[in-house]
């Protein structure tokens, strides 16, 4: 049986943190061992957050749960961003010459077993999934 | 998120509780690069941290930053396993010294 999540967010708004609050409360109910859960919250963090520095409109959140894989599609209508054309950062660097911030999407994609980025309809779509 | 904070065998013992990424770390900013420069040796207690996202590493590396630049110590413990992970994956681990509970964090810094 799979388990649906869908809402949506002005973006830049003040509802960030109960948006996150939500997803978090979801992902408990539809049975995600906690342990997973908080991997998939950091990537929901670091990928809301992201849309809400650079985008504007309205975002919004899809999450789809079957056979222990989570399937998540965010879409914003903010100017075109990927993510995913970053640079990766160099985490062997020691202490006084690493950079502070740029580690968001690094951690997206190391924590996500899939992530792509399209640019469709005038909107930004980011889909991640992780079977857990 | 909550911080809690107190005074242990002459190191600064700063307790967080909860979350902590783009909405919550900027509670953590507010207090940790200050410590550091005030203080010899702190310990930041995540035993109550589920997750730490790039925010937090953000406010954590500020800290590290801070405390070096003032030769002061900072030791993180109780690391959660989502927690362990992300610092692995951003290279944390290799620059953040890391030990299991409080007890051995005030015992490295005698």
């Amino acid at each position: 049986m799979g388990a649906r999540f869908e809402r949506s967010l002005a973006a830049g708004a003040p509802g960030l943190s109960a948006l996150i609050a939500e997803i978090e409360a979801w992902l408990d109910a539809a049975g995600v061992p906690p342990a997973q859960a908080a991997r998939m919250m950091i990537v929901f963090d670091e990928v809301l957050s992201n849309i809400s520095k650079h985008g504007g409109g309205t975002l919004s959140v899809a999450i789809a749960i079957a056979d222990r894989r989570l399937t998540a599609t965010v879409v914003d209508d903010g100017p075109p961003f990927d993510p995913l054309a970053r640079e990766t950062p160099d985490t062997d660097l020691d202490i006084d010459d690493r950079a502070i911030g740029g580690l968001g999407i690094h951690l997206v994609r190391q924590l996500m077993d899939d992530v792509a980025y399209a640019r469709v309809d005038d909107r930004n779509r980011l889909i991640f999934s992780k079977t857990f | 998120m909550d911080i809690s904070e107190n005074s242990r065998d002459g190191a600064l013992v700063i307790s967080a509780a909860g979350r902590i990424d783009s909405t919550t770390a900027g509670e953590l900013e507010a207090v940790l690069p200050a410590r550091v420069r005030e203080h010899g040796a702190v310990v930041v207690d995540l035993s109550g941290v589920p997750y730490v996202s790039s925010a937090g590493l953000r406010v954590l590396l500020i800290g590290a930053k801070g405390a070096k630049a003032a030769g002061h110590r900072l030791v993180i413990t109780g690391v959660a396993p989502a927690v362990h992970e992300v610092f692995d994956i951003s290279g944390f681990s290799k620059i953040f010294t890391i030990e299991p509970d409080v007890d051995a964090a005030i015992a490295s810094l005698g």
